[in-house]
């Protein structure tokens, strides 16, 4: 167990150190997120009518481009080398550096989403709806975008590749997550969506960390 | 069955027998079935009280886009084989289906553009079909880029592999999802010409081409896989002799 | 003959029919191609021994 603590806390002290990589998610976030209230029309009901989308699309966008090198330093001073080594288990391993990423990379998005979700004119229970639904999808999308750049480990630009790769596997929980917000804000029914996420929130937190080792294996030898 | 025959059909120079063998007859009866039911489907066949002659464009868009799923299978399965008992043919199997399945995805989008045009209006709907089958061409794209990127064959068939089988768990969630997003938002558009029922005279000829698409898949996995073994295996003794 | 005058569609059905035989016919040639290019290689290589 303390082997997993003294995992966590390292790879806290590489995201301070490494604050901008942090930023950046949050900076892509937050930009393009506002840029579609500017460039086009900002009538309230517009944006309410868009605001689902525009939630999962700037997620999605956000936590693909800030974890691209997820594995890539750790892979070139040899740590994760290091963890395939040790006596733990690798899976839990990658599972504790896969939630520490998500504590850093995903959890500000959904701090900051309350603020764009009121430029948007969402009001009230709605925001909170809004931050369920990132939590929940960014934890599926962070397992999947862990599994992607285990696998582009060794391609230097992996970028184009891993928007195909990710795209057609996260389709999913992108339509879900917007029609979550949008029953939401039109007050209907939103437990079909929100079981249907917290399913896949489930199924790749089991997954997913198993995969991504095997990936990160491949890609070690 | 079982183990034995899979080492023994799975060791290259058999499998390169095998192959080579099986390859010219899948080949002749898959041509003279498409040529039977190409005839069928554009001068025997009746004219469609509702769609007139263009639903004879569905004789050339159905079995492609059966044979895009039904390839995705089998190289996903081929995948999976290959993973567990790191057969080396098996990777050649799936990496040879991949080139095949992403064009007939490709044929399936454009006679399906082709047929929606005079039908609906538009060459393109965000209908639940269209769109599934768009992904599956990304399925497949992912797939060739990724292995075309990774240098090191062993490694490239591993991660593709990987891919794949990912993509095998998550087409039905894509299809579904795709389908239940498109019920809530134009159901009525097309429901009308959704799924015209064929029957009798205008059906035999779509089941003869979709058979005769079949074992010409099989005829090119053939050819293109035993190319791709003998590529790997150029070192090997029994290559030397051929 | 009636198929060749299908009130508008021609196109349609021949384009579709043109680009499915073309397709079938490029998916066999590149596995041809490629197979004959190795077999050429491994001679090659056979011969140089």
């Amino acid at each position: 167990m303390e082997s997993y603590f003294q995992l966590f806390f390292r790879e806290t002290k590489v995201a301070v150190k490494r604050w901008t990589d942090v930023l950046t998610g949050i900076i892509l976030f937050f930009l393009t997120a506002i840029l579609f209230p500017l460039i086009s029309d900002s009538g309230k009901d517009f944006l309410l009518s868009i605001v689902g989308p525009i939630m999962m699309f700037s997620s999605f966008f956000a936590s693909l481009l800030s974890m691209q090198n997820m594995f890539k330093a750790d892979f070139q001073n040899g740590t994760i080398e290091q963890l395939l080594l040790s006596k733990k288990s690798f899976v839990g391993l990658i599972f504790t550096k896969t939630l520490a990423f998500w504590l850093f990379t995903s959890l500000p998005l959904i701090l900051v989403s309350g603020l764009i979700a009121s430029i948007y004119f969402v009001t009230g229970k709605d925001i909170l709806i809004i931050q369920m639904t990132l939590f929940l999808s960014t934890m599926t999308m962070i397992n999947i975008n862990a599994f992607t750049a285990a696998i582009t480990l060794g391609i230097r630009y992996p970028g184009a590749l891993m928007t195909l790769i990710i795209t057609p596997i996260t389709l999913p929980i992108l339509i879900f997550g917007s029609k979550a917000i949008e029953n939401s804000i039109l007050g209907l029914d939103i437990s079909g969506p929100l079981y249907f996420l917290t399913g896949m929130m489930m199924l790749s937190l089991f997954l997913g960390p198993w995969i991504t080792a095997s990936a990160l294996k491949i890609s070690m030898d | 069955m079982g183990l034995k025959a899979i080492y023994k059909y799975g060791s290259p120079p058999n499998f390169y027998r095998f192959v080579t063998r099986l390859e010219p007859w899948c080949l002749y009866f898959g041509l003279l079935l498409i040529l039977i039911g190409s005839a069928g489907g554009l001068f025997l066949a009746p004219k469609d009280y509702q769609m007139g002659d263009a639903f004879r464009i569905i004789y050339f868009h159905v079995p492609s886009a059966y044979l895009s799923m039904s390839a995705y299978a089998a190289m996903g399965f081929a995948s999976i084989i290959g993973i567990v008992w790191r057969s080396n043919v098996a990777f050649s199997v799936a990496k040879s289906i991949a080139p095949f399945g992403a064009l007939m995805t490709t044929i399936a989008l454009l006679t399906g553009m082709l047929w929606g045009k005079p039908m609906w209006g538009t060459a393109w709907v965000w209908d639940a079909r269209l769109t599934s089958e768009f992904i599956l061409l990304l399925l497949y794209l992912g797939y060739i880029t990724l292995h075309a990127s990774i240098r090191e064959q062993k490694k490239a068939d591993r991660s593709a592999s990987l891919v794949a089988i990912l993509g095998i768990i998550n087409l039905p969630i894509i299809h579904y999802s795709v389908v239940w997003w498109n019920t809530l938002h134009q159901a009525s558009t097309i429901s009308k010409l959704d799924s015209p029922s064929i029957v009798g005279e205008m059906l035999w000829p779509l089941l003869v081409m979709i058979i005769g698409y079949m074992f010409f898949f099989v005829a090119v996995i053939c050819r293109a896989s035993s190319a791709e073994v003998l590529k790997r295996e150029k070192r090997s003794s029994w290559v030397k002799a051929i | 003959m009636s198929i060749f005058d299908m009130e508008g569609y021609n196109f349609y059905v021949w384009t579709s029919v043109f680009i499915s035989f073309l397709a079938l016919f490029l998916a066999y040639y590149d596995a041809l191609k490629k197979h004959k290019d190795v077999v050429k290689m491994i001679k090659n290589r056979n011969q140089s021994e």
